[in-house]
């Protein structure tokens, strides 16, 4: 019986995990719903001030600020990993570490890397990246964050320390499909003018300090938004494979299931033969004597 | 009754005021600007501080906020602020 019983407890134990694995399921679909919402309401903020900046910015040639201006020789580059909170959610964590490791490899600069994340500093540690700083960013990234963390990004520029600042993260494609980007934030590529100078505007006080108010928004807003589609990342990586985990654990409970009616089954036989065994043993006795 | 125009303050966690209003006063980077209907088109720069919005119905309501951009044209206004509470 030694058997079922050990069946039958390895069920139990299987169960509780798909108990775990289902709520953990439940909570990252939770919070991915939030850091998705956050998301559009960003969008619409985002979308409104570059429209602005666009305008402002339209007809102007020689725009002075230091986000726009590429320092002389590019000797330093500093490279902000966004790394998950937890682990837990397939291969995101290892596989942007992989390719950051792979960047810093490949590149003959200096490095300066900046870690936003709770995840694996042993692991990160011991890749061999030198991480200068470290940033907590929570599972719905606050707008609070992400300026905090652009006017640090700012300062080091400014100050020369580094010469360029690129973000690398898990580009969110899709719910199952995530992909390791990196993207320059600073200095600032100019794009692609869209507005129309239109004259009648009057600008307060005047074009060039509204153009840096609208650059420095510009900038919170992309580590913001960089910063959201981190985590929205993370949270749909870790509902794929907390499903991919819940749906394994029923298949485990069906085949063990399986197995203990095989168990059970050959038990009551066996005992039923021996029964049987035993009362014929006994007739025959009874026969005899 | 005065005219109105559709004025809007919008921060980065989403929309806060949104609604017709017939006055707003809106500190500027270069002092503070009284914004009434038909006003001509002007992008100004904002310090941290109080607009004061007089809403159609003559409510009065006071947001405080981080400095932005306060966007004025076509009867539309558009305040954008990294921060800003009622």
């Amino acid at each position: 019986m030694a058997n079922l019983r050990a069946i039958r407890t390895r069920i139990k134990s299987v169960e509780n995990t798909r108990q775990i694995t289902k709520s953990m399921k439940m909570v990252a679909a939770a919070k991915l719903r939030k850091t998705q919402s956050a998301f559009a309401s960003l969008r619409a903020y985002a979308g409104e001030s570059g429209k602005l900046l666009a305008e402002a910015s339209a007809g102007q040639t020689g725009i002075e600020n230091p986000y726009l201006t590429p320092h002389a020789e590019c000797r330093r580059i500093c490279y902000v990993l966004i790394v998950g909170n937890r682990g837990l959610c397939g291969t995101y964590n290892q596989s942007l570490l992989r390719y950051c490791e792979n960047l810093i490899k490949d590149s003959d600069k200096e490095n300066y890397v900046i870690v936003c994340g709770r995840w694996g500093k042993d692991l990160i540690a011991a890749a061999g990246l030198e991480v200068r700083e470290n940033y907590e960013i929570g599972d719905t990234p606050t707008h609070e964050e992400a300026l905090t963390l652009a006017e640090r990004l700012k300062e080091l520029y400014r100050e020369g320390s580094v010469d360029e600042i690129r973000l690398v993260y898990q580009h969110y494609r899709s719910v199952l499909s995530q992909v390791p980007e990196q993207a320059q934030l600073l200095p600032l590529q100019k794009q692609e003018e869209t507005g129309s100078a239109d004259r009648s505007t009057i600008f307060e006080p005047d074009r060039d300090s509204l153009l840096n108010t609208l650059l420095d928004m510009y900038i919170g807003n992309t580590v913001h938004a960089v910063l959201l589609e981190a985590r929205t990342g993370e949270h749909s990586a870790r509902m794929t494979a907390m499903t991919a985990a819940a749906d394994n654990t029923e298949e485990l409970i069906n085949d063990l299931t399986l197995e203990l009616n095989h168990a059970r089954q050959a038990a009551i036989t066996t005992e039923i033969s021996e029964i049987a065994g035993g009362a014929e043993a006994l007739r025959n006795n009874t026969a005899g004597g | 009754m005065a005219k109105s125009f559709h004025l809007r303050i919008m921060t980065a966690e989403g929309t806060l005021l949104e609604g017709e209003a017939d006055y707003c006063h809106i500190p500027t980077t270069a002092g503070s600007v009284g914004v009434l209907a038909d006003h001509a088109p002007m992008l100004c720069a904002m310090p941290e501080g109080e607009t004061l919005c007089r809403m159609e119905d003559g409510t009065e309501k006071t947001v405080r906020h981080s400095s932005g951009v306060a966007d004025v044209r076509d009867n539309r206004v558009t305040i954008l602020a990294d921060r800003a509470e009622l």
